[in-house]
């Protein structure tokens, strides 16, 4: 999953937001707060807070009783996803085989990325 | 595709073309290997489809998106997305419909014996399809956006 | 220890040391060209000695073949980015870094 992370976080990223940069207009100072609304400042830093409460209640790093480590699904994924699919990477084991239906979803997320940005930038093809 | 040989195009420099043209058959071959080999060591479909778009952009980089996006295909590009999610959807519901779960890869076993491990491998080259396609559409869409607003004179 | 196990440690120490003068580099240097050029010749030789280092002390296994090919992609592609950005600023008008245009350009 790192792997992840680094193609896509140092790779495309970069150029998609620098494109973005080049192609939109930046507000001067005086306008630059024009647009936040109170109402969506609320929001969501309702949400990070929600979100932030969570924290101390998670495992340490690294905690080898952690529920992640040590639950049933994870150990039933570990001894068992070699006989049951045939696959030396558990982790594509669980993302294409246990977990597959959520997969589908992702995957269909990027296609529906790509469609979207179509249909925002009111193209009828890529290129 | 040669871009030093047609006047008024972006001409970049040597070294990066040279460079481009020596890495990318290794990139390329690198991405095929992450999607391929996802089943046995780390990667799988969405590291290696976005090896595999890098690939497109390295070369825009280095010829020019211009000329890179007249040697794209746009019909490539949309088959491929669309075909990804379409094997994917095909191998989860083909096991429906022969009487299993969604992605139920025994189901299968009529065809090939190790009908679960090839079937992950045909998911996984579907995800990077898709992975792939989206991100040289996306990049080609956010690099030429400007450029067709301003060739058709429309409002943006 | 044995020659093998001190080559290593010279190979990631000296490797270590060009990778620091790197840092440094970036940090210091006044303009981006200087920064490009401590970026992309002391920067690379730091990780391609530290690759170096690894290839050596994994010794004889499909990895040492991985770590190779990453020594000589390292050694191809971080001077051609180095090149392309400088490429990019000297593109975009950027006037390096002189004693006569000091003031104008900070």
């Amino acid at each position: 999953m790192g792997l992840t992370e680094a193609a896509v976080g140092a790779g495309i990223m970069t150029i998609l937001f620098l494109l973005a940069m080049a192609n939109t207009v930046r507000p001067d100072e005086a306008r630059r707060f024009e647009s936040v609304r109170l109402r969506t400042v609320v929001g969501v830093g309702a949400f990070v807070v929600v979100l932030g409460a969570t924290i101390p209640s998670l495992p340490a790093i690294g905690d080898p009783t952690a529920p992640v480590v040590a639950g049933e699904v994870t150990q039933y994924y570990v001894a068992n996803a070699y006989e049951e699919t045939g696959v030396k990477n558990a982790v594509t084991a669980v993302l294409a085989a246990y977990r597959g239906f959520d997969t589908l979803g992702e995957a269909v997320v990027v296609f529906v990325a790509g469609v979207a940005a179509l249909s925002v930038l009111r193209q009828e093809v890529f290129a | 595709m040669s871009a030093d040989d047609q006047p008024g195009l972006y001409v970049e420099s040597t070294i990066i073309m040279t460079t481009v043209r020596v890495v990318s058959p290794f990139v390329l071959t690198f991405a095929l290997f992450v999607m391929f080999h996802g089943a046995d060591s780390p990667g799988g479909g969405f590291q290696g489809g976005v090896i595999a778009g890098a690939t497109v952009m390295m070369l825009a980089f280095a010829y020019g998106i211009e000329t890179t996006r007249e040697w794209v295909d746009v019909r490539v590009i949309a088959a491929l997305a669309s075909g990804g999610v379409l094997t994917f959807a095909a191998i989860g519901l083909g096991a429906i419909a022969l009487g299993g779960n969604f992605l139920q890869y025994n189901e299968y076993l009529f065809i090939y014996e190790e009908a679960s491990k090839y079937g992950i491998e045909l998911v996984e080259l579907g995800i990077g399809a898709i992975v792939a396609s989206v991100a040289i559409g996306l990049f080609l869409l956010a690099a030429g956006y400007g450029h067709v607003v301003d060739g058709e004179g429309g409002e943006a | 220890m044995t020659p093998l196990e001190w080559a290593i440690v010279a190979l990631a120490a000296v490797g270590a040391f060009f990778g620091g003068v790197a840092a440094v580099g970036i940090v210091r240097l006044p303009d981006i060209y200087t920064r490009a050029h401590a970026a992309s010749k002391s920067d690379t030789l730091g990780a391609v000695l530290a690759l170096a280092a690894v290839a050596l002390a994994i010794q004889t296994d499909l990895s040492t073949i991985k770590a190779v090919f990453l020594l000589l992609f390292m050694f191809l592609t971080n001077p051609t980015a180095a090149h392309a950005i400088a490429r990019a600023a000297e593109d975009q008008g950027i006037r390096p870094w002189a004693a006569e245009n000091r003031e104008g350009d900070p």
